[in-house]
């Protein structure tokens, strides 16, 4: 069995190449003046870090941490109540329900997001369906909707995975001893579910922070997100003969990096084997 | 297993065989849906050969292909022709090889807008047009708000209407300098800050293409369109329920599309071939109604009015008694003066 | 006691009601996706009565013309499949044997494969995406089908390694030996021993693969050409440029959607029954 080890000498190789080198490279960009497409002499340098300092750049980063807080937070508020209630639930019943909640990942994210497009327009197919008609594209309250439908299935998965992987025993053991419901959740369930709370927020609030499609369609273009300069400084400028939008792109993505670097730590910390992760 | 086997070969030699005919081939870079099909097909049968036809959304991704890639033939805006001519990226039109051109007059109106710039010797007029405010016509004082107030109606009423500007920077700072009585082409500080300052007061949404839907569905109550695309949703539309309608104020931008050939094109004479076919009368006639866009040749423009009917207002990008301008590139100083500006304005809502 | 019972009411009915609003959020759009592929309507501005066209637009493309028009839908699905069939494949073969590999190790190294193998899961995908963008310029590998292909395959491996490696925790490691003792090469022992014995954890990590390859938006977008359109990075050109848009691409969504479940109760169907089968075994 030993033996077999070697198989996964291939993937630290391949880890090496497509995860590593890119991301210490990211770093030289962020820190210097090469040219990504022409790659040759450069200096260090700390100049890109002004792009940070922008007022847009803060005004992009400060919608995208309000945002995915107030997405993650409003995920949790649903999404624990409602894993914790599927766990009360038949096996059976259960099983169809998880299920049904995966069922509309598998449709296309943009086609939802213009989905939601639809449902915020005044005159519209929603309209003519419901009789009711909203006006919300370009409102912040459009984006949070839109984002907590987005990812709210991705913070009950694993809030209920460790639900659903509690030891009754535990539970049984709380009350004998004396302990009352509210107790025994806040003593015993909370707690235990931790590993679960921490991927489910991870979860959401790292692609919610991210999104650039999503608030661009959602918002009419109105609200700017992290996403949106990335993707600006990466792909449209780049088109502009835009010398250092890469160096300044790559300054801005290390930001981002730190969020992922932060949630790494604490995803090791609570489950090192990635069992919440799918 | 076999069967799975078998599907990935399928795949694979799919993949490998992207068609290899023999003819010879003319790689078009254009914009979406802005020619005919069925003429490029009478075209690939008439001379024998194949066109590939690869779609962009932008000048400057239109810039991009041809710098990176070969095309025999692209379809520019007038300032990114204007700019490449000054990167040596497009070779002159050879007019010998073109039998069709002494044939039709560009319209004299059109013509003054751009005969004294440089970019003449490089291009055959393709399609040309104006921005305005598209608008939904369901609320009659928003009619006549816009009517009187021009461009004004766009900028100083983001509190009571949804507008929308348009996400370019050279097309937002257009419209606030022609609010301000400013020429398009200004690189006046003074006069682009007046500009910047209009676009950060107003609280507008941001769109390109997507501007005149919002329209339609009535996200937006008014926005900065462009005539080619308010046309193309006019042809689209239900005649009886259409709930929109197109302003030009007095003063406005005209934009002009053109045919040119890339300084790197590999089919040079095929090129012109492909350009004289699309001058001749009757293809160009019919790319015309098809593409539903002002033609530039009077010939051609006589022929849509009268023998098609065209008479809706607007179709003419140049009414008497209007002020027309055209953009022109300028320095790089100066776009990059409005891709800041575009940024600030999104950004202080 | 009594009051017990009540709050114990009180918190299950507010999760029935919290249950009940996280399907209808998550349900509407797919409502109106649905309703969409079937609108009698070019611009989907509203609904103009019930047609079945952009279905038959996508069966038969030829006879419609709007499905020519540029960028086109169908060549944005056959690219799509195309990329989703060969990274799920490429995938499923990688991640299978990374995580035989993985398994095999003693508890601390396997602890640390397994931290490496999650960083591209809890990265965000515009981090991933920006990463490859770079170490593709960097190995001058111009950005095209084959880049978009490698990116896939990239970010479905840790989903088969995660999938996979459940199952070899449960195997019994003396079960390779003896197939070795009785004769097996090692490559034939993983083939006849282990591979039968994980068999469900590949098919739900290809599966894993398939679906997240298929819906793909940011990673492709960053590591896309403008010659490679796949399904998601074509409806984000023609949302901003609506001209170019079809409804033929609700229609696809629906019938992917449709072939998903189908697909997913057969796996359960089977699985259910393999269970029951060994489960009358050990009886």
């Amino acid at each position: 069995m030993k033996r077999l080890q070697r198989y996964s000498l291939p993937y630290i190789a391949w880890m090496t190449v497509f995860a590593l080198i890119p991301s210490l490279f990211l770093i030289l960009l962020a820190f210097s003046d090469l040219s990504l497409f022409d790659l040759g002499s450069f200096s260090l340098t700390l100049q890109n870090f002004s792009i940070i300092g922008l007022d847009t750049t803060l005004k992009a980063m400060q919608n995208s941490l309000e945002f995915a807080l107030i997405t993650a937070v409003i995920c949790f508020l649903i999404g624990y109540p409602v894993a914790l209630y599927l766990t009360t639930l038949k096996e059976k019943t259960r099983k169809i329900l998880i299920a049904l909640l995966i069922v509309p990942l598998w449709s296309n994210m943009l086609l939802r997001i213009n989905a939601w497009e639809k449902i915020f327009t005044p005159s519209s197919i929603f309209t003519d369906i419901f009789g009711i008609s909203f006006n919300l594209l370009g409102e912040d309250i459009a984006i949070i909707i839109a984002m907590v439908a987005m990812y709210l299935p991705f913070m009950i998965f694993p809030i209920f995975s460790v639900l659903e992987k509690l030891d009754i025993k535990l539970i049984e053991a709380a009350k004998d001893l004396g302990a009352n419901d509210i107790q025994t959740f806040f003593r015993v369930i909370f707690p235990l579910s931790a590993g679960g709370i921490v991927s489910g927020t991870i979860m959401t609030f790292l692609p919610a922070m991210t999104a650039f499609a999503l608030p661009q369609r959602i918002s009419l273009g109105k609200t700017t997100f992290i996403g949106n300069i990335i993707e600006s400084k990466f792909r449209t400028e780049v088109m502009d003969f835009n010398g250092v939008s890469i160096n300044q792109g790559s300054m801005i993505s290390l930001f981002l990096m730190l969020f992922s670097v932060t949630a790494f730590i604490l995803i090791v910390r609570f489950d090192k084997e990635g069992e919440t992760l799918i | 297993m076999k069967k799975l086997f078998s599907f990935i070969a399928i795949i694979l030699i799919s993949i490998l065989s992207i068609s290899c005919s023999t003819k010879p081939k003319l790689y078009i870079v254009n914009w979406g849906d802005y020619m005919d099909p069925a003429l490029i097909s009478a075209f690939e049968a008439e001379y024998g050969v194949d066109v590939e036809e690869e779609p962009v959304d932008s000048n400057e991704a239109m810039a991009t292909r041809i710098q990176t890639g070969s095309y025999d033939i692209a379809v520019f805006s007038e300032y990114m022709v204007d700019k490449l001519i000054d990167q040596n990226l497009l070779q002159p039109i050879n007019f010998a090889l073109l039998t069709n051109n002494s044939e039709l007059t560009v319209i004299p109106k059109l013509s003054s807008l751009y005969s004294s710039s440089s970019i003449v010797p490089y291009v055959i007029p393709y399609a040309w047009g104006t921005i305005g405010i598209m608008y939904d016509n369901d609320k009659p004082e928003l009619k006549a708000l816009i009517e009187t107030e021009g461009w004004a109606a766009l900028f100083e009423h983001t509190d009571e209407y949804n507008v929308g500007m348009y996400d370019s920077s050279r097309d937002a700072v257009a419209a606030a300098l022609l609010y301000k009585g400013y020429n398009v082409n200004s690189d006046n500080l003074g006069e682009l800050a007046e500009a910047e300052a209009a676009l950060i007061a107003a609280d507008f949404s941001w769109g390109t293409d997507e501007l005149r839907g919002w329209v339609i569905e009535e996200t937006l109550d008014m926005a900065l369109v462009y005539s080619g695309d308010y046309f193309s949703e006019y042809y689209l539309a239900d005649e009886d329920s259409i709930t929109f309608d197109f302003y030009v104020p007095t003063t406005t931008n005209v934009w002009l599309d053109s045919m040119v050939i890339p300084q790197n094109a590999q089919n040079v004479v095929l090129a012109h071939q492909f350009i004289d076919f699309f001058l001749r009368e009757d293809i160009a006639i019919a790319n015309s109604d098809y593409i539903g866009y002002a033609p530039c040749y009077e010939e051609i423009y006589n022929a849509l009015v009268i023998d098609y009917g065209y008479d809706m207002v607007n179709f003419d990008p140049y009414p008497d008694d209007t002020i027309r301008q055209m953009y022109v590139y300028g320095t790089d100083e100066r776009s990059q003066r409005l891709t800041a500006i575009l940024l600030a304005a999104k950004n202080n809502d | 006691m009594k009051k017990h019972s009540l709050i114990r009411t009180g918190l299950k009915i507010t999760g029935l009601l919290l249950t009940v609003l996280t399907f209808m959020i998550i349900y509407l759009p797919i409502l109106i996706i649905l309703v969409m592929s079937i609108n009698d309507s070019t611009r989907g501005f509203g609904w103009e009565g019930f047609t079945l066209k952009w279905y038959m637009a996508l069966i038969v493309p030829s006879a419609y013309p709007e499905m020519t028009a540029l960028p086109n839908l169908i060549a944005a699905i056959i690219d799509t499949l195309s990329v989703a069939v060969l990274s799920t494949i490429i995938a499923t073969i990688l991640g299978t044997l990374f995580a035989i590999g993985i398994n095999a190790m003693n508890k601390k190294r396997r602890v640390r494969m397994v931290v490496m193998n999650n960083i591209p899961i809890v990265n965000p995908d515009i981090v991933t995406g920006i990463s490859l963008l770079i170490i593709f310029s960097l190995l001058s590998f111009s950005l095209s089908f084959y880049t978009v292909l490698i990116a896939h395959i990239f970010f479905s491996i840790p989903y088969v390694v995660l999938s996979v490696l459940p199952k070899l925790k449960k195997l019994d490691p003396n079960m390779y030996e003896a197939g070795l003792d009785l004769g097996c090469s090692r490559a034939s022992g993983i083939w006849k021993v282990i591979i039968p014995n994980i068999s469900t954890g590949i098919l739900a990590g290809a599966l894993l693969a398939f679906t997240m390859s298929i819906d793909d938006f940011v990673i492709t977008y960053f590591t896309s050409g403008d010659e490679y359109l796949n399904v998601s990075t074509w409806l984000y050109t023609v949302l901003k440029h609506p001209r170019h848009f079809t409804p033929a691409v609700y229609a696809y969504n629906v019938i992917i959607f449709v072939i998903t479940i189908i697909i997913i109760i057969f796996i359960n169907n089977v699985r259910e029954r393999k269970e029951k089968i060994t489960h009358e075994k050990t009886i």
